[in-house]
């Protein structure tokens, strides 16, 4: 964490805190990723809660800050979310908020979580989120109309018309020019989603846990050209909880824990569509403002790093963040470095070892969390089946719209 | 189920209208053209139009016609059509000195090439909602 020194010179003896600590992350809980819910979103949180308490070994009692996401895709009207949900677990707090920022929601959380550590204003502050996308496919009239003012809603009255509420063409869109301007192939976007499922077949916890091949990938149906289905993030239920606290209050638990080391953040005045002449859609300069700021906080490289999980949605995404965080050479050469084994087990980094949003799953707004669950996981030495051997630096990545936004994070292993 | 879509789309524009909206959608069905909204100050065409400009805040713009040629950046298909019959052909057109605008490609997705030339053209929605839609040239 870049360290903020107070230095009063005013003379007066006035006790000032110092606003400098530094953040841990010393309790984790990840859900199974699944594609129907198995419980209420409600009682999600709940479990979740638990599980990151009993995990870190801190009672109900000793938390002091609550923050979460909202409950999902929800036909309900729900404000007030984390009063609610406060309540519901009995937790007093001296801070409570709700963050929403679509597929950076669960990332601005922890973000949020972690300067109110830093400021010394909580001590123990949870940080919760789930997600699940309610079906309304039996109610015709309402799908309807959500259908017509959704799209309105969320992507304006001028694009809403033409691009539905799932925002899988203009991604596709992004692909095309992508694979058009790099010269990269459909067979180069389905060996990247097999090299996926083979992550994923090692974490118990993951959507898809079966290995695929070349030919499944570009066999399943066109989602919108020339996305096929299989080279899509699947539609996903699942959650995530992280409990904060100080280094100093995480060295006295005598185990392994991770530092945040550094978040950085970018968001371009855009939203889904390309609109500025001036903006690629093929470099994603949230990615690479995002990253540049939280390397430089951190003071290190995408060449320090042991281990990332990353936002890739879609599987041209995922290759050009690779090269937009710093990991493959240039642009367009994702690809290769996926078919070199430099994003895997024995090379540069692991990148992904969950699967990704492709293969492991993608419970959008618990998304970023999950990550950090991850890292965490890889950094403490406890991902059985896919553990980064000696990972000392990870990083996680998070998005909102077309990559219009991005929020990265560092972390490091604490003895 | 056309005319619930529809009425649920006007209802939906109706709603979000900003001052911006009510005439853009008025302009496009009673003159057929394409306008957007340009600064008088910094001289600034925004598209989605706006009642203010976003890149100096001048709080007053004027219309301007658009209509014309683009150039084809980028187009797919959208399995969930759900306003215009599948196959729902849609894509993103460069339209010069204002930008990159999504919008509804009236063409076959085998017949479309990147970079090629396409012309503005109203699409009749209903007959209170008129669109844009970009058709190839020649
Ligand atoms: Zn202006």
């Amino acid at each position: 964490m870049h360290r903020i020194r107070c230095i009063c010179r005013s003379g007066s003896n006035r006790k000032v805190s110092n606003p400098s600590e530094e953040v841990a992350i010393v309790g984790i809980h990840a859900t199974p990723i699944t594609k129907k819910r198995n419980r209420s979103i409600r009682e999600s949180f709940a479990r979740i809660a638990i599980a990151t308490l009993k995990d870190a070994g801190v009672e109900p009692k000793e938390v002091d800050g609550l923050v979460t996401t909202p409950p999902g895709i929800n036909p309900d009207l729900v404000i007030m979310y984390g009063a609610f949900l406060g309540k519901y677990l009995g937790l007093d707090t001296r801070m409570l908020q709700v963050i929403e920022n679509g597929g950076a929601t669960s990332a601005l959380a922890l973000r949020a979580a972690a300067n109110e550590i830093a400021l010394g204003r909580v001590k123990r502050c949870l940080v919760v989120s789930a997600d699940e996308r309610y079906r309304m496919n039996d109610d015709m009239d309402q799908m309807l109309r959500f259908g017509a003012s959704a799209n309105i809603g969320l992507q304006g009255s001028y694009d809403g018309i033409y691009v539905g509420g799932f925002p899988v063409p203009i991604y596709a869109m992004s692909g095309q020019r992508y694979m058009h301007e790099y010269d990269v192939s459909s067979k180069e976007l389905a060996e990247l989603v097999v090299h996926l499922r083979n992550h994923a077949s090692r974490h118990p916890g993951a959507q898809f846990q079966k290995p695929t091949t070349v030919e499944e990938v570009l066999g399943s149906p066109i989602q919108s050209a020339p996305l096929t289905l299989h080279m899509c993030c699947p539609v996903s239920t699942g959650g995530a909880g992280v409990l904060l606290t100080t280094v100093t209050e995480a060295k006295k638990l005598g185990r392994p824990f991770t530092r945040i080391a550094s978040f950085g953040g970018y968001h371009e005045a855009e939203h889904f569509l390309p609109v500025s002449l001036d903006r690629d859609f093929t470099t994603y300069r949230s990615a690479i403002n995002a990253s540049k700021q939280a390397y430089d906080m951190a003071g290190v490289g995408p060449k320090d790093l042991d281990v990332a999980e990353i936002y890739g949605v879609y599987a041209p995404t995922e290759l050009m963040l690779y090269e937009d965080l710093g990991f493959a050479a240039e642009k367009g050469s994702g690809a290769q470095a996926v078919r070199d084994g430099r994003l895997t087990h024995g090379g540069d980094l692991v990148v992904n070892p969950t699967g990704g949003r492709i293969a492991y799953g993608h419970p959008a707004a618990a998304t970023p969390l999950l990550e950090t669950v991850e890292i965490a996981h890889q950094l403490r030495g406890t991902a059985t089946g896919r553990q980064v051997d000696g990972a000392r630096w990870g990083l996680t990545h998070a998005e909102h719209g077309c990559l219009n936004g991005s929020v990265v994070t560092t972390y490091e292993a604490m003895a | 189920m056309k005319e619930q879509i529809d009425a649920y789309t006007k209802r939906a524009i109706d709603h979000h209208d900003d001052g911006a909206t009510g005439e853009y959608y008025r302009l496009l069905r009673e003159t057929k053209k394409f306008h957007t909204t340009k600064c008088p100050k910094c001289e600034h065409t925004a598209y989605p139009p706006r009642p203010f400009c976003p890149a100096c805040f001048h709080d007053e713009v004027d219309w301007v016609d658009i209509s014309g040629e683009a150039t084809l950046y980028a187009f797919t298909t959208q399995s969930r059509a759900l306003r215009f019959v599948a196959p729902d052909v849609i894509g993103i057109v460069e339209v010069p000195g204002v930008g990159r605008i999504a919008t509804k490609i009236n063409a076959k997705l085998s017949d479309l090439k990147i970079g090629q030339k396409v012309r503005f053209e109203p699409f009749e929605v209903s007959d209170e909602l008129v669109v844009h839609s970009y058709t190839p040239v020649g």
